[in-house]
């Protein structure tokens, strides 16, 4: 990694261009995953625009406000360097994002449980610890994924299990055949699956 | 979901407790803070974090920032990569003078420039080195290159930028605009004063032609410079 001679590594920079330009100009119609494969130069651009809120969002789940901006720089910045280890045939990116994140807000929870209380019983604090946090992480995922299911699918898994609702209640509701809205939930979990698998080691 | 059942594989029946355990706060994704993206770019763009998701890639050599003792120095440095067949030197010339053509420059320092990550594995070899022009201000005005033939990417230009670092690490990116033919003189905008800045590097990058100013973070070649 080269470094540069006279620049103070430990403080975290902010950076302002003599000509601004926001997120909001990152070309459509970009396959993020494929951009992230070929390391082309938008694509950690891409790819924050994409999953920046579902890092976040967990990171800021589990560690303070602060801490969870850091560690989301982090999980980025990790990922660009190591992102000739990213198989798109092993998982969405998004998910591939979060076994990053995982890993930076375990260590970082646990370092802190150890701070905060060094008599608990380290091993029980770890396993509370990870369960939790996997949880969240999975939590973020489902939630991410729901965004990007076809709308009617979107609309009776809501139903199902945020409002809990029968399926004969969902059927009446919204004017679909029963066997539709079971379908639409089946495929939807499988879709939903599909977002969280990640097979990286 | 009540009493309804479906049939569901082991996976999909964990995407079915996952659910049930969920509120609807849980669907609520938070955004990040707005400087964050900022912050990331600054962040590849100055290789400042050397940690990766596992282990280290290797040692590799650190830009060559050396002390100038010679007005004009330049080729200092070498990066003897196993497949190099080419070598190529640009030459960058930073003076502080209002105008590209006022005869009055004056070279107040250098710096050799060293390859950048991700780059090398193109098999070229490049060494790159900048002197500093100086009217008596104290501001760089301006940076000639005398040879940048860097190798070019289809569908992308070449860009001259300086980065200044300030004492508090913030940084400040100005462009001093597209690299054409094989150097040039490029005059440094009023608004960068270089003095402000504990540190002030020449970055050469990559930039895809895709309407986005700010810098894309494919850097070639950068280096620090130094007072002659």
């Amino acid at each position: 990694m080269n470094t540069i001679v006279g620049v103070e590594t430990t403080s975290t920079p902010r950076t302002r261009y003599a000509r601004t330009v926001s997120t909001a100009e990152v070309p459509v119609g970009h396959d993020v995953e494929t951009a992230f494969v070929r390391g082309d130069e938008d694509a950690l651009r891409l790819a924050y625009t994409e999953y920046g809120r579902l890092v976040y969002s967990f990171c800021a789940r589990s560690l303070d406000p602060e801490r969870a901006k850091d560690v989301t720089q982090e999980v980025f910045l990790s990922a660009w360097r190591a992102r000739e280890r990213y198989n798109p045939d092993k998982g969405r990116l998004g998910a591939w994002l979060m076994g990053i994140a995982r890993n930076r807000v375990i260590d970082n929870v646990r370092s802190e449980k150890r701070h905060s209380d060094r008599r608990a019983d380290e091993d029980t604090v770890e396993l509370s610890t990870e369960a939790e946090v996997d949880a969240t992480s999975d939590k973020m995922l489902v939630a991410d994924a729901l965004k990007e299911l076809p709308e009617r699918a979107r609309e009776v898994i809501m139903l199902a299990y945020f409002q809990d609702l029968t399926h004969p209640q969902i059927a009446e509701r919204t004017n679909i055949p029963l066997g539709t809205v079971k379908s639409d939930i089946r495929r939807g979990l499988a879709r939903i699956r599909r977002h969280l698998e990640n097979q990286h080691d | 979901m009540t009493e309804d059942s479906l049939q569901l594989a082991d996976d999909e029946a964990r995407i079915d407790a996952l659910l049930r355990s969920m509120t609807v706060d849980d669907l609520e994704l938070s955004a990040p803070p707005a400087s964050l993206w900022d912050e990331i770019e600054a962040a590849v763009l100055t290789s400042i974090s050397s940690d990766s998701v596992g282990e280290e890639s290797g040692e590799s050599a650190p830009n060559n920032v050396v002390d100038i003792t010679s007005r004009f120095r330049r080729g200092t440095a070498f990066f003897a990569a196993a497949a190099a067949a080419v070598v190529m030197i640009v030459g960058a010339v930073v003076v502080a003078a209002s105008s590209s053509d006022d005869p009055a420059y004056e070279v107040v320092g250098e710096a050799d420039l060293g390859w950048q990550d991700g780059f090398v594995a193109e098999g070229v070899t490049v060494s790159v080195d900048a002197a500093i022009l100086d009217d008596g201000s104290g501001s760089v005005q301006a940076v000639r290159l005398d040879d940048a033939s860097l190798p070019t990417r289809a569908d992308e230009d070449l860009e001259l930028w300086l980065i200044g670092v300030d004492d508090a690490g913030e940084l400040t990116i100005q462009t001093l605009g597209l690299i054409e033919g094989a150097g040039g003189t490029f005059d440094v905008p009023d608004e960068f004063d270089s003095s402000a800045f504990e540190t002030v590097l020449v970055d050469i990058s990559y930039e895809p032609r895709d309407g986005v100013e700010a810098h894309s973070g494919a850097s070639i070649v950068r280096g620090e410079i130094l007072d002659a």
